[in-house]
């Protein structure tokens, strides 16, 4: 059973023997692997080392294309996604993206946050590092507070308050601001601490008080720690309500008399030092700093999420594209199939004589090809 | 910022996530730049169109609610 196919043309419709249908059905379907073997991976687009690609693509969105030469996607990949990303992450104050896996406190939108590639890795390694700080909650009830574990040499900010009993008059309280030293030293009983603090104590320069222990120290890793307003400026007033913050440690250290025979206590220090970036950046959030954060953005907590989970997603795409290339083709299909149908008419395929129909010399000049319901049959 | 953040209506935001969307989807069908460029362009459109309708459904239910 031979099938024919008619086009029009200015002097009719013209018929053509196109095979049998089984000929037919194989040109088909030969046709369709070709055009699904073009849409995984075009021969056009060198792809180099495609799996090199694909872990670059996945690190950074757009290097993988960039290093494959595909300038114009990878500036597209890279600026959209990681514009996407940032975007969320400075919505969402810089907390949102953080990697918990506990039972009840499963953080699944990392998932697709951590498809981004690096900027979302680090909450890995900050997970792995915030995992086994010990410390228990303070009585400030803002946050965990732990003993001094390591030296510390900062900057500090906060204020002196005397105790009643202190022989120290010299100084009265008052905002503290200098630099303090401590450090866990072999004593007679255990490890103590021992330090200095130099600076400036409510008005008066150049102050040295010796510290000692019992030191309060929130932990070395906090994403976000609840600290009385008035310690953060230095001021006296302790009914300021708590403010959360990331780059400041709440530290709390005793004043050793030093007129006092016994090493009496002659006030404490109580105040902030410094916490470096890669110790509160995409560190685990605690609840109460979870809810901070949810009360003071309200729904854009979610938006932020949501921003950063659509980032990691798209980069999926991006990730494919340099494993296996543009999954429709390159592009301008179209304009090649009409030309290789333009070249195939010109050539005209060497079959039967153009037949023409009467219907087709009614219709007159046509454009386009038609074809007869089921195809002509002999 | 807070402030800034109050005031300003989270459907804005649709519009340079839509475009976003709608480049980088564009982006891993093709690798044409001027249709990549035509196909986000409609993409956008569509998203936008379908928002709009979804909106204008939800605003349709909720009148005089």
């Amino acid at each position: 059973m031979t099938c024919w196919a008619g086009a029009a043309t200015a002097k009719g419709i013209e018929f053509q023997p196109v095979g049998t249908v089984a000929e037919r059905w194989a040109r088909n379907n030969l046709e369709t692997n070709r055009k699904a073997s073009d849409m995984m991976t075009t021969d056009r687009v060198d792809l180099k080392n495609r799996y090199l690609a694909a872990v670059l693509a996945f690190l950074v969105p757009g290097l993988g294309h960039f290093y494959q030469r595909r300038w114009f996607k990878g500036a597209i990949y890279s600026v959209c996604i990681l514009t996407t990303f940032f975007w969320g992450m400075h919505l969402g104050r810089w907390k949102i993206v953080y990697f918990r896996w506990e039972r009840g406190n499963k953080t699944v939108g990392y998932l697709s946050q951590v498809c981004v590639g690096l900027p979302a890795l680090p909450a890995l390694i900050q997970s792995w590092r915030y995992g086994p700080q010990e410390g228990h909650f303070g009585r400030r009830g803002s946050g965990r507070l732990s003993e001094l574990e390591e030296t510390i040499d900062a900057s500090f900010r906060g204020r002196f308050v005397p105790t009643e009993t202190g022989r120290m008059t010299s100084l009265a309280a008052g905002p503290a601001q200098g630099r303090i030293q401590l450090q866990p030293v072999p004593g007679e009983f255990g490890d103590e601490v021992r330090g200095v603090f130099t600076g400036t104590v409510a008005g008066q320069t150049d102050v040295v008080l010796q510290l000692s222990g019992p030191v309060e120290i929130s932990p070395r890793l906090y994403a976000s720690e609840g600290i009385p307003a008035d310690l953060l400026d230095g001021q006296t007033d302790s009914d300021l309500p708590t403010v959360f913050v990331s780059d400041r440690r709440y530290i709390r250290c005793e004043v050793v008399d030093e007129n006092s025979a016994f090493q009496s206590s002659a006030g404490y220090l109580e105040g902030t030092v410094p916490r470096p970036f890669w110790n509160w950046f995409e560190v685990p959030l605690e609840e109460p700093a979870k809810q901070d954060l949810h009360r003071q953005l309200g729904k854009f907590v979610e938006l932020a999420q949501i921003l950063t989970w659509i980032a990691g997603l798209l980069n999926l795409l991006a990730i494919w594209d340099a494993l296996e290339g543009p999954a429709y083709g390159y592009g301008d299909e179209k304009e090649e199939e009409k030309k290789e149908k333009e070249t195939d008419s010109d050539d005209g395929p060497p079959g039967k004589p153009s037949q023409k129909t009467p219907d087709a010399e009614k219709a007159g000049s046509g454009s386009g090809a038609a074809e007869p319901v089921g195809g002509k049959t002999q | 910022m807070t402030s800034l953040l109050a005031t300003t209506n989270m459907t804005w935001y649709l519009f340079p996530l839509a475009l976003v969307v709608s480049l980088v989807y564009s982006a891993s069908r093709y690798e044409l730049p001027s249709r990549i460029i035509r196909h986000a362009i409609s993409c956008f459109v569509r998203i936008i169109l379908f928002m709009a309708v979804i909106l204008a459904l939800l605003w349709w239910l909720s009148f005089r609610l």
